[in-house]
């Protein structure tokens, strides 16, 4: 440190990209947000309260935040799953199946919810036997957590991985040899290494789902008060010519997530 | 000083978002009507008319209408016409025109798209002061169903049984919507009595209605395309939609789409002006008006018939359409388009409430 310190080039070097980088994310990220805030905050606090508390727009958040929820507690199970097959095991395909996991982010949404209709929708052959067994998932709210995991997949499943790779096997050793069993080892070893990945991955994933429109657009069916998540609402309202309507919604969506990510860091931080 | 910074800000934003939104609103607009450049000073070049029409008139204008009023040009003027054409949404359209661009006749699905161009001083204030109210052509909110009518759809009670899944667009996004859902309303408010004061309408009856046919539906998509797209695709047993869609959808894939126009139901009356504000500069006025006077003519009827449109006056009865029964409401008894929009659309309105009334259940409604 001392000696890049001394060696003046280095450091106008490093100046310039920490200001262009500061410079890009300001560009990029900040400005728009900030004027999306602007914007919400010009119609006024009361105007903004009247748009949330309105049932309609209240239900559609209810329904994005415990649909996003829902996802994030399958998704935390099934990903941290994954994660541990594709750093422990070995099998035929593995590369494949490695390269598998990252496609639900390459594939546009709207075919996600396409392709979701298609399999699962009350026409399809599954969807018969399904609703066969009182099991509707199109149309309904279970189709919606659905078209989330499949577009969420990715996030613990790719934060996960990479620690449980570079995890230190003496640990697990040493544990054993003490004569700790093999949950006792996952649940007191591995786990606490894991956390702060796997809270990061989830709080990843739960942002992303809750302004998911494509795929959701296409498996909700759209119904007010029952299956309207919040960006259908807010689509709805733009459509409508209530320009304050979506963006105190819109409001509402930045804070939960910035919250749902500035918690995860925190906790992840803390736990690791 | 920081709020000025603030404010200026947001100007500036909101500036360029418009500049962005209106190159986009330009570029579909050439990219539709092929734009060509004008020599209207040569006096061989033909006479010129720029139509902007709501989406589902495209087939009927480009097929049918057009090519009889060149004809009709022709032989009336010894002149050629050329048509340059642009279909958009009825919203959309209207928000071109009063965004510059420069359509000299326009077609749209309902009066409000209208009054816009009236506030902006682009149509001419009297522009619904004729026989017809401005309207040149109709059409009515049916119920489509799937062949062989498995489900005996016949009118709209048959909608609420608990067997039959609906669909139709949502109403937030979608302008067809809400006339489909006026036609649902159409049940309280089609006695004579409400013709001298729309508060004798049942509303009751049309709030019952709009909220037991609601509790059948199961997708209601961002605009009608959409929803007879999902139709289409086996979903739902019923179709609520404008009777021009199931015609024109048999009359160009030859796939059978059967429908049944309700006992009581709604016109749907669509308004064509002449953008004055276009055609004072341009001098194609007489053209327009020439073209307007066509579209509600009886040689244009037939035309519009084939696609499934009615005719503006009389009984609306025509040839190859079944009957017109006779509890068919209009805009009016309603009292007009704001006073309808509140009332069943707004936040307290009949449709809005039939929600309300249900709870905030987390449980779905689907059956």
């Amino acid at each position: 440190m001392s000696s890049t310190a001394a060696n003046r080039p280095v450091r106008i070097t490093g100046l310039i990209l920490r200001y262009s980088c500061l410079l890009y994310i300001g560009v990029v990220l900040i400005f728009p947000l900030t004027g999306l805030v602007v914007k919400a905050a010009s119609a006024g606090p009361v105007r903004i309260w009247a748009e949330i508390s309105n049932p309609f727009a209240w239900h559609a958040i209810w329904l994005s935040l415990t649909t996003a929820v829902v996802m994030v507690g399958i998704s935390v199970v099934t990903g941290t799953a994954t994660a541990w097959v594709l750093a422990r095991y070995e099998f035929p395909g593995k590369g494949l199946i490695n390269a598998l996991v990252d496609l639900p982010f390459s594939v546009p949404t709207i075919v996600t919810g396409l392709m979701l209709v298609a399999l699962f929708g009350p026409t399809s052959t599954l969807g018969v036997v399904l609703s066969g067994f009182g099991l509707n998932i199109i149309y309904h709210q279970s189709g919606i957590v659905l078209a989330l995991l499949f577009v969420c997949f990715p996030f613990v499943v790719r934060s996960v991985q990479p620690v449980l790779e570079n995890l230190d096997p003496a640990e697990e050793e040493a544990a054993a040899t003490m004569g700790a069993g093999r949950w006792m080892i996952f649940t007191r070893v591995i786990l606490p290494a894991l956390y702060p990945a796997i809270i990061s991955g989830a709080g990843l994933a739960f942002s992303r789902a809750l302004g998911e429109f494509g795929s959701v657009v296409m498996v909700a069916g759209n119904r007010p008060m029952s299956t309207k998540t919040a960006p259908l609402y807010i689509y709805g309202e733009v459509e409508g010519f209530n320009i304050e309507g979506a963006l105190a919604i819109s409001l509402v969506l930045l804070s939960a997530s910035l919250l749902s990510l500035v918690v995860a860091s925190r906790w992840a931080r803390g736990r690791g | 000083m920081l709020q000025r910074v603030g404010l200026k800000l947001k100007n500036r934003i909101l500036f360029r978002f418009r500049q962005t939104i209106f190159n986009l609103a330009t570029a579909l607009i050439i990219f539709n009507s092929g734009c060509e450049p004008s020599d209207r000073l040569s006096q061989s070049a033909p006479d010129r008319l720029t139509l902007g029409a709501f989406s589902v008139t495209r087939e009927v204008f480009h097929n049918g209408l057009i090519p009889a009023f060149k004809q009709k040009w022709l032989v009336k003027t010894g002149r050629k016409i050329e048509f340059e054409e642009s279909y958009l949404a009825s919203g959309a359209l209207s928000r071109a025109i009063n965004g510059g661009f420069d359509a000299d006749v326009a077609l749209f699905s309902l009066d409000p798209d209208v009054e816009a161009l009236v506030s902006s001083g682009l149509v001419d204030k009297s522009w619904n002061a004729g026989q017809n109210a401005g309207h040149v052509v109709r059409s009515l909110v049916v119920i489509g169903h799937r062949p062989g009518n498995p489900k005996q759809i016949d009118d709209w009670s048959d909608l609420t049984k608990p067997d039959v899944s609906v669909v139709y667009a949502d109403p937030k996004t979608s302008g067809g919507a809400r006339w489909n859902l006026l036609g649902v309303a159409a049940s309280g408010f089609w006695p004579v009595t409400v013709k001298a004061n729309p508060a004798n309408a049942d509303r009751n009856t049309a709030a019952k209605l709009l909220a037991d046919v609601q509790q059948q539906v199961t997708v209601m998509d961002s605009s009608g395309r959409q929803s007879l797209a999902t139709f289409l695709r086996l979903t739902g047993d019923a179709i609520i939609t404008y009777e021009n869609d199931p015609v024109q959808y048999q009359r160009i894939t030859g796939q059978p789409l059967p429908y049944v126009i309700p006992s009581r139901t709604i016109w749907i009356e669509m308004p064509a002006v002449e953008i004055a504000g276009v055609t004072k500069k341009n001098g194609r006025s007489d053209i327009a008006k020439a073209f307007l006077n066509f579209l509600e003519s009886a040689e244009a009827r037939p035309i519009w018939s084939q696609f499934g449109f009615r005719p503006i006056d009389g009984d609306g009865n025509v040839e190859g359409l079944p009957p017109v029964p006779a509890g068919v409401v209009t805009i009016k008894e309603f009292g007009g388009w704001k006073k309808a929009r509140e009332d069943i659309f707004g936040n307290d309105g009949l449709w809005t409430r039939s929600f309300i009334n249900k709870g905030l259940a987390q449980s779905e409604s689907k059956p």
